[in-house]
């Protein structure tokens, strides 16, 4: 409870049709990504709280639920009452139990390297990273390859922490284990599953 | 976590759930404002699971499950009222979250609780009275003759 009286008054709608929107968008969460820096549009939700953007909110209503608990980097009441009524999924302090960590302000990636990757025996267990970042380009100075890509692709980000990058490069030796980061901005979203490789831009 | 809920909210919750649909569309009809509203979470339908102690242990056992229906709603003054129903009755969960809400309203609440629910408890009241009658016109006492054993 807040003094200031209960948060829930504020309370937003989620999808306008819960059960279309959350199947489009994970039908566009599949196509990102078996296709990694492929920029996919995401349906928007009626209510979008505090601090999120379009797509980490749809990335949220249609992968959380009950047992898959939630770490956020800023303490934010209304995103997790909204989630808390829309998904049932929970929101825990510390980012190592975590299934989904969203990163509101994707400049200061504190805290990426307790996420859990998985272990050698499960690396499902690692969990899915959700970066708000301020543009999302198909084209730009980062090279990527790998499965899903046909010999490379490039991918333009502004607005992330540099730690992301080198998050991105452990993953090929951690392998199977490793982190799936889910980039956002507005309503779109590009995906950077752990099997993706970053390519020095320079040898092309 | 939310605040437990409250004495009065539980029971006018279970009072409306209970109640007849027909009454309750009746009596949202009959009142003298109906507030503007926005669906939080539209009319849905799912299942519950029923648990009841039922072996001699008192373990819990899955009884089977149920249709339910539930639906949220906030009124344009920003209250929020919540409705669960047994069944597939989508308006009947939607006036359930609506009269939950304005009950909870700060100044007219009161008001609409004492013109509502007193109606609704004498219509559930006379439900059970002739819902007890009709089973105790079809009683039977079983009863056993002694038997003499020499």
């Amino acid at each position: 409870m807040t003094p200031e009286g209960s948060t829930m008054q504020t309370l937003g709608r989620g999808f306008d049709i819960p059960v279309h929107s959350t199947r489009q968008c994970f039908r566009e969460l599949l196509t990102g990504m078996s296709r990694p820096c492929t920029v996919v549009r995401l349906p928007e939700p009626g209510g979008i709280p505090g601090s999120l953007n379009a797509a980490a909110c749809a990335v949220l209503l249609t992968l959380a639920d009950m047992d898959t608990p939630v770490w956020l980097d800023r303490t934010d009441g209304h995103v997790n009452d909204f989630f808390r009524f829309h998904c049932g999924c929970s929101f825990i302090r510390k980012c190592s139990g975590a299934t989904f960590a969203v990163f509101t302000d994707g400049k200061n990636l504190t805290g990426l390297k307790d996420v859990p990757r998985g272990t050698a025996e499960h690396p499902e267990r690692s969990a899915t990273l959700i970066i708000q970042v301020e543009s999302l380009e198909k084209k730009g100075n980062l090279i990527f390859s790998g499965p899903g890509i046909q010999h490379r692709t490039g991918l333009g980000v502004t607005g992330v922490d540099s730690r992301i990058w080198a998050c991105v490069d452990e993953n090929r030796s951690l392998f199977p284990m490793g982190l799936d980061v889910i980039l956002t901005a507005g309503n779109e979203a590009v995906c950077l599953p752990r099997t993706v490789r970053r390519e020095d831009a320079s040898c092309m | 976590m939310e605040e437990p809920m409250r004495g009065p909210r539980r029971e006018w919750l279970g009072i409306l759930a209970k109640s007849d649909p027909a009454l309750l569309e009746i009596i949202w009809t009959g009142l003298e404002s109906h507030p503007g509203f926005t669906h939080l979470r539209s009319p849905e339908t799912g299942l519950a699971m029923v648990r009841g102690r039922i072996g001699g242990t008192g373990a819990p056992f899955n009884l089977g499950e149920m249709s339910m229906t539930r639906c949220s709603v906030r009124l344009d003054s920003g209250g929020i009222g919540h409705g669960y129903v047994a069944g597939r009755n989508r308006r009947h969960a939607e006036l359930v979250a609506l009269m939950d809400a304005l009950f909870q309203e700060p100044d007219a609440g009161l008001r609409h609780q004492q013109t509502v629910l007193p109606e609704l408890r004498k219509q559930l009241q006379s439900t059970r009275e002739q819902q007890q009658k009709r089973t105790a016109a079809t009683r039977v006492d079983f009863f056993t003759m002694v038997r003499g054993e020499d």
